[in-house]
């Protein structure tokens, strides 16, 4: 039994303070911990392969057009006129072709990481 | 004190966290309740809000308190979780009216587990916005400007959901016990 009676400006206020609810999960501390340790751990995991991939993005921007050179310079293009292309006429398009298709993959790479990056740090 | 786990937290040591959320887990479980009226439900919230806290705790900055802060997200969450049930919350709408009940006496005379249930069946039976006004005025004891920033209503609107609210609960305590002390009697 309870005497602690109050004035009745102060009811409400008594009355309230009585409304404190717990969970009825008992294990909700460690529940809500596992939670935000697993997201910790895929969070950690997320930026370190963002780094790789924009580590490696900038690998393939600084290689891609080196070796691309390279490699044209050394192509045979004989297997061409075998199948009846004139390569004479074709072989002014095919370096430009390729360098305009990497450009392409390499903005799409880079839209991607950038919108992967802000969503990173948005989280 | 928060400020110290916070900043623990943020510097990496993720077992800090752990001191916020028994700090916080009663009164923002208790928060919920006021909203969704479900036990599950809430738990599932707190959890979310926790989680929501700890995903964006580089956004808060220390200037205002962390409970104020926490409190809002808790309080999205709820009505988010009331969203996307579709959780049809209907309180009991009595006609206010000035009582005379004199709640302190009759209260005070229960055991305090039957105060606290008959407190909480009440608290229950309002209107979300009124209960969780009620929670956060007396139970944590926040300013109305707090009030404000954890809901975002008006002051003017608090303070009106607030007045209205102290006579429902009384409105809803009479009847309530009364309807106790019919059944144990």
């Amino acid at each position: 039994m309870s005497t602690d009676k109050l004035k009745p400006n102060d009811d409400i206020a008594w009355l309230v303070k009585k409304s404190m609810l717990h969970p009825s999960f008992i294990d909700f501390d460690n529940k809500v911990m596992q939670r935000v340790l697993l997201l910790n751990t895929s969070k950690k995991t997320i930026r370190k392969n963002l780094k790789l991939s924009w580590l490696f993005l900038i690998f393939s921007f600084l290689l891609f057009p080196l070796s691309y050179f390279l490699i044209f310079k050394r192509l045979n293009f004989s297997f061409i006129a075998e199948l009846g292309i004139n390569i004479e006429a074709h072989s002014q398009m095919f370096y430009p072709a390729g360098v305009i298709l990497f450009t392409i993959i390499l903005l799409l790479q880079v839209d991607n990481l950038y919108r992967l990056t802000n969503k990173q740090k948005l989280v | 004190m928060d400020d110290k786990y916070i900043r623990q937290v943020l510097e990496g040591d993720i077992e800090s966290f752990r001191h916020i959320v028994s700090k916080y887990r009663d009164m923002s479980f208790s928060i919920s309740m006021s909203i969704v009226k479900s036990e599950l439900i809430a738990e599932e919230a707190v959890q979310d809000a926790f989680v929501k806290a700890f995903q964006n705790l580089e956004q808060f900055r220390f200037k205002s308190s962390f409970s104020t802060w926490f409190y809002k997200i808790v309080v999205n969450e709820s009505l988010r979780k009331i969203r996307k049930k579709k959780i049809d919350i209907v309180g009991i709408d009595p006609e206010i009216e000035n009582s005379n009940f004199n709640s302190g006496d009759a209260i005070s005379n229960l055991h305090e587990e039957a105060q606290k249930e008959i407190i909480n069946q009440v608290l229950n039976l309002m209107p979300e916005s009124e209960s969780l006004l009620l929670r956060l005025f007396y139970l944590d004891e926040n300013d109305i400007a707090a009030i404000c920033e954890i809901t975002g209503l008006s002051q003017s609107n608090s303070k009106v959901i607030l007045h209205r609210a102290r006579k429902r609960f009384y409105t809803i305590l009479e009847s309530t016990f009364k309807h106790e002390m019919r059944t144990i009697l």
